[in-house]
């Protein structure tokens, strides 16, 4: 007899792996094999590639039935990899709700208008934590043309399992967690913004001043009610979060842009787990929900953490 | 005398002394509405600078503003026109209550509901004392069909004038609340029925979960009364998700019985609902506001 727990009964559904490519033309080589077994299983595929990518393997593949475009994220993602991927699940969510378990074909280029490649190791840390629960294979394609410390590194890290030159599938015996592999290679700040346009130190008594000041200034903005209520919560529960693990006193600062709001919030607490929010939280959890809604609820959500304490820059965009 | 506001009658001259923002706009709008469903006219002389959200609770519980607005039937004074009535003599300001309300009556309406916010007579510059404009419109509403309420935001007295004002009141009208930190009050309804108003984050939600589990717990232990535990949130205007996954969680601790039933529940908030998985809580119920 087994005896199932609420652990051993939950699947492991997403499988993460990697190959490399050496020319367009092998990354076809790669992709095809890949492509062919899923659609004979009847699984979709979803690609997110280049258009020329996508375009030749479409006519190798004689047709394009059973191959879904994704488009490539947001530009301003593209130095997030934690953001990027939020997006991407949310996606990658809605196809697996309606088509079932799915192959994920990703190829990472410079070129590309994908995740700077700066992002690409804490992106596939990051899809390691999002995507955990959903039923997804995906191939990341990676070029050997750039092979660097960073590449080697998000490869061998964060994929369980590697794809040979031969096609054939081995497990990685280096992979660790996503906690392991940012303590390694910490998320970086994002671009800083210069001096900003407001701020305001507070404490717990003192969300509603924070609300009010963000709300003021979503109004500038002309979102609508919805998107701007939604922001201000996704703030406040970050600000939360900072009073809660910051030693009860938070800063936020915001930068006004034509086209979107930056409000970045900072404490002195360090962080419990790396890129916190990405994983979606299970439905008997008491807690762990507040970041993982702001996260569907802002454009940008990005976290890193340094000596100073706890960093988290969420932003709003015009739609 | 002690009175609830809904115990308040024709003829009335009643005072309030409020401690909170949520208070006050309970009362203000619990006053005008009353007033409005007995087909009263309406006079609110806003010296608080407090229309705004009087108006907006009143549409809250569902009256409709602005038809009573464009109807007249409910007048609403300015904060400037307000404090300029502190400029007036004690006779200027009796005749013109006088004439006040002998125009509302010339209009049709049986009666007149007059409320005031006298915070800008702190600093009155006529020389008088608030109580003896009080008499003085005290002696203008003999006779006639009125109701007046007059309002003290206790935090613009100081503690012995407010006492002596009360005293000059016949009747106060009592607002008990189960809870209020100045940010959200919580108050009841009904025996199986709780109204929660205003706004719930990281600072006090540890408070609030206490009580509401306190009053959902008082409700089930008398099961055999009701199966709907009501709890109004028309006036909850900002919960943050540790909050609405409380309410949720709450729910699905509910025997079979008996359901949680949330009134009014403001779009901000549902949407966190829908995404705390409040759609598959068997006990949990949404329903619209109530009418007024």
């Amino acid at each position: 007899m087994r005896f199932e727990n609420t652990r051993t009964m939950l699947p492991r559904r997403f499988v993460h792996r990697a190959a490399y490519y050496t020319s367009s033309d092998h990354l076809v080589q790669v992709a095809v094999p890949i492509v062919q077994a899923a659609l004979s299983q009847d699984l979709p595929v979803a690609v997110i590639a280049s258009a020329a990518t996508e375009q030749r393997l479409r006519e190798v593949l004689g047709g394009s039935a059973g191959l879904i475009h994704l488009p490539p994220p947001d530009a301003r993602l593209r130095s997030s990899g934690q953001a990027a991927i939020s997006q991407r699940a949310r996606e990658l969510g809605e196809l697996t709700d309606w088509a079932g378990p799915s192959v994920v074909l990703a190829e990472h280029h410079p070129d590309r208008a994908g995740i700077h490649p700066s992002a690409w190791l804490e992106a596939d840390a990051a899809n390691n934590l999002a995507l955990a629960a959903l039923p997804i294979t995906m191939t990341c394609l990676y070029p050997t043309e750039l092979e660097s410390e960073t590449v080697s590194a998000s490869v061998r890290w964060n994929h369980p399992e590697l794809i040979g030159s031969d096609g054939s599938i081995r497990e990685n015996p280096d992979v660790r967690s996503p906690a392991e592999v940012l303590t390694m290679y910490p998320v970086p700040a994002p671009a800083p913004l210069g001096p900003p346009d407001r701020e305001l130190t507070f404490t717990p008594w003192q969300l509603i001043d924070l609300r009010a000041a963000v709300a003021e200034e979503t109004d500038g903005l002309a979102l609508t009610q919805c998107r701007a209520q939604d922001f201000v919560l996704a703030v406040n529960e970050v600000a939360s979060n900072a009073v809660e693990h910051g030693y009860g006193v938070g800063l936020l600062q915001m930068w006004r842009r034509p086209d979107r709001l930056i409000c970045e919030v900072h404490d002195s607490g360090s962080l419990r787990e790396p890129m916190p929010g990405l994983r979606p939280p299970h439905p008997s959890n008491q807690r762990g929900r507040g970041m993982w809604i702001a996260r569907q609820l802002c454009d940008q959500l990005h976290v890193w953490s340094d000596v100073r304490g706890t960093h988290v820059r969420l932003q709003a965009a015009r739609t | 005398m002690s009175k609830a506001l809904d115990e308040i009658a024709l003829g009335d001259h009643a005072c309030v002394v409020m401690d909170s923002d949520e208070q006050h706009w309970e009362i203000a709008a619990g006053f005008v509405a009353d007033g409005i469903k007995r087909g009263e006219k309406i006079i609110y002389y806003d010296g608080a600078r407090s229309t705004e959200p009087v108006l907006r609770r009143l549409r809250e519980d569902n009256v409709d503003v602005e038809h009573y607005l464009r109807t007249g039937q409910l007048a609403v004074f300015s904060p400037e026109l307000t404090n300029q009535l502190w400029k007036l003599s004690l006779p200027e300001m009796a005749g013109m209550v006088a004439e006040t309300i002998g125009g509302s009556l010339a209009e049709g309406y049986p009666s007149v509901r007059i409320t005031d916010e006298p915070s800008g007579a702190v600093h009155r510059p006529s020389g008088h004392s608030l109580a003896e404009y009080d008499r003085a419109v005290h002696e203008s509403m003999r006779g006639h069909p009125v109701t007046l309420l007059c309002q003290y935001e206790r935090t613009d007295w100081p503690t012995s004038e407010l006492t002596d004002l009360c005293e000059m009141h016949s009747i106060e009208v009592v607002t008990p609340a189960i809870y209020d930190d100045g940010l959200l009050r919580i108050t009841r309804e009904a025996p199986f029925s709780t109204r929660v108003s205003g706004e719930i984050d990281f600072s006090n939600r540890h408070l609030v979960r206490s009580i509401i589990d306190k009053e959902l717990d008082r409700a089930l232990r008398t099961a055999d009364q009701t199966e709907e535990i009501q709890v109004h949130l028309e006036s909850l205007r900002f919960a943050d998700v540790t909050t609405i996954v409380q309410f949720v969680q709450a729910a699905d601790g509910f025997p079979q019985s008996h359901k949680l039933v949330l009134y009014g529940v403001q779009p901000c908030i549902r949407r966190v609902l829908d995404r705390c998985g409040a759609g598959f809580t068997a006990q949990l119920t949404l329903r619209e506001a109530m009418t007024a």
